[in-house]
């Protein structure tokens, strides 16, 4: 494309075209994704001031001539925009982001809504350490950095490293204990009070045997012990996550861990195999010595035989819980009972209650009319989960929970009856209902007091 | 003479550096103006110091003048330009083992630097950073970069469009909702 300069006119000022077509880019250096802003200069006579114009426009008054001898394609004007040579607009992304990388966070902050451009530049990826050096200086106070979502590599632990020296006040990192990050987690270690452990990742001995860690997620209880001395490396955690196998049973080592972290206040067990009927009650024998105990999560496969005891066991044990989480999966039919255990929860303040089949039929089998009696007077927070129970359990709710204020449910089916008991639930805030299938109800706006 | 050229080449020796500045090569714009400038000035631009190795040096300096064909490369952006390399052709090189990138980055101007690229004709200096990105000469876009920073600083959206001449192309509620986002960093003005 030649775009001829017209005669000097007086106030003449300089244009910028652009075109789309990459052929015609020349000049800035661009890497692809910017859109060329092509460089071709126009002359022509305007008054200043004014914006960026489709060259059309321009070429129809009588300043500007305008020729395409490439191939005359009109598309090609329709393309072109005019960006004055005096507007920052001129300048392709590339050149846009290299020079706003100089600009401080809050600047950065504060100029995001100038133009589309800006947003799209203003905190570009290539200058985000710089960035986070940035955050070290200007946010000193920093006392918490998570980094568990993340999947740690040589560069994010150099900037973990700068935030420290930087970082007066930092107490806790929390970080995600990947195979490679073994040095790096060691550098770091007086600082590290929270940790995730993949499955595949060993973790030695000096890494985990840290007396600030509180918060640990692994994925067997095995590898809290040292290989060699069979020593329990983990102690006075407050929150522990493990994946719960047959065998810890036998190995005692369940027992042992809680001996040493009678402190824990959150534990969270996910099971991969059915539970016989004995393992459950060791199992929940041993649950039942954590007394502090505030959160549980079971996620169990279980035989249901033994399962109403043993939730009993640990309600009554484990006085303080205020929060339980149970994912419930049989392959035998679930016994009222063992919903009735929960009864002895006696301040529990938040239910989330799954209860599962890894076997399609089972429900059909065993269709049941559950009355859940919730339990104690305390429970604010409720969710059911409950597949394809038949639903009346919201019959009672107004009488057992009058202080309930989220409601969550998950059924296949509710019924009118069931909707209008929700009405009669006076601390109701949030109702969430989750279904695929509340086809012919009418579900009307209850006026909760 | 390979030996020689060699010698020649490198970029440490500073008598060498400061022998092949004497050496005046031509620089076209792209208006058609033709500009003289020294060997070891000019190849602080990338795109030159390129051209003049493939070319070879004899050739630079006894043919033609290296035309600038990109259209930001005006008469008035080459002659700054030849001024701000004929100003700093000699400085020290960027030694990367003990020079922080950060702390280059931090680095206020220079006071010459400062009276260099403050123009009053907004065009000019932006036909200057464009050239000089252009022309792949890293110093002076960064000069020119830290020169529109601190412009920006501390000023208002409106502001920084006003000065910059900047097209908002975000509709009202687009804007509303960045601002809404990013309200406390303007509770603290």
């Amino acid at each position: 494309m030649i775009v001829r300069q017209c005669p000097t006119q007086t106030h003449k000022r300089h244009l910028w075209a652009t075109l789309s077509s990459p052929r015609c880019l020349r000049g800035l250096t661009t890497t692809g994704h910017t859109l060329g802003r092509c460089l071709a200069p126009l002359v022509c006579g305007q008054s200043p001031g004014f914006d960026p114009i489709p060259v059309a426009g321009v070429s129809g008054g009588t300043t500007t001539s305008l020729e395409t001898t490439d191939d005359g394609n009109e598309d090609n004007i329709q393309h072109l925009k005019i960006y004055a040579k005096d507007s920052l607009d001129r300048f392709g992304d590339d050149l846009f982001c290299i020079l706003l990388s100089y600009l401080s966070l809050e600047d950065r902050f504060r100029c995001e809504c100038v133009s589309k451009q800006f947003q799209r530049t203003v905190f570009d990826s290539e200058t985000m350490t710089q960035t986070m050096e940035t955050f070290a200086i200007k946010c000193p106070n920093i006392e918490t950095i998570d980094c568990r979502g993340m999947i740690l590599n040589e560069q994010t632990f150099i900037l973990l490293d700068t935030l420290r020296d930087n970082c007066q006040h930092l107490r806790e990192i929390y970080v995600r204990f990947g195979s490679t990050s073994d040095e790096w987690t060691q550098l770091l270690q007086p600082l590290i009070t929270r940790m995730i452990i993949d499955w595949q990742s060993d973790p030695k001995e000096s890494i985990i045997n840290n007396h600030r860690l509180s918060h640990l997620s692994i994925s067997s209880i095995d590898k809290v012990f040292d290989n060699t001395s069979g020593q329990l490396m983990a102690k006075n955690l407050l929150t522990f996550e493990f994946t719960f196998k047959g065998n810890d049973i036998n190995s005692q080592l369940l027992s042992r861990f809680v001996a040493d972290n009678q402190s824990l206040r959150c534990l969270v067990v996910n099971t991969i195999i059915f539970l016989g009927q004995n393992s459950v009650r060791i199992f929940a024998d041993q649950l039942s010595r954590l007394t502090q105990l505030r959160e549980l999560t079971l996620d169990l496969w279980h035989y249901d035989n033994s399962l109403a005891d043993s939730l009993r066991t640990i309600g009554v044990n484990c006085k303080q819980l205020k929060r339980l989480s149970l994912v419930l999966k049989t392959n035998e039919g679930l016994g009222v009972q063992t919903l009735d255990s929960l009864q002895s929860f006696r301040r529990l303040k938040r239910l989330d209650l799954t209860l599962g089949s890894n076997q399609y039929w089972f429900w059909g089998r065993s269709r049941q009319k559950f009355n859940i009696s919730v339990p104690g007077l305390k429970i604010m927070h409720l969710s059911l989960n409950l597949q394809q129970i038949v639903c009346n359990l919201l019959n009672n709710y107004q009488n057992h929970s009058p202080l309930l204020q989220c409601l969550s449910n998950g059924c296949q089916n509710y019924g009118t009856e069931c909707l209008s008991h929700l009405s009669r639930l006076p601390a109701l805030q949030t109702l969430d209902f989750w279904t695929t299938d509340l086809r012919n109800h009418y579900t009307r706006d209850h006026n909760f007091q | 003479m390979a030996d020689n050229a060699d010698h020649i080449d490198g970029d440490d020796n500073e008598d060498v550096r400061a022998q092949q500045n004497l050496i005046k090569i031509k620089l076209k714009s792209s208006e058609g103006g033709i500009y003289e400038c020294g060997l070891t000035a000019a190849k602080m631009s990338d795109l030159v110091k390129n051209m003049v190795e493939s070319l070879g040096t004899d050739a630079v300096v006894t043919t033609e003048p290296i035309i600038l064909g990109n259209e930001a490369v005006t008469d008035a952006a080459l002659k700054k330009i030849i001024e701000w390399v004929e100003f700093h052709w000699d400085d020290p090189p960027v030694d990367h083992d003990f020079e922080d990138e950060k702390d280059r980055r931090n680095e206020e101007l220079s006071h010459w630097d400062k009276q260099f690229i403050d123009v009053d004709d907004q065009a000019l200096l932006f036909d200057v950073i464009a050239a000089a990105n252009y022309m792949d000469i890293k110093g002076l876009v960064e000069v020119g970069a830290k020169h529109i920073c601190s412009k920006i600083r501390g000023k208002s959206c409106q502001e920084v469009r006003e000065m910059l001449k900047i097209t908002n192309d975000f509709t009202a509620e687009e804007e509303d909702a960045i601002h809404k986002e990013n309200a406390w960093i303007y509770a603290k003005d």
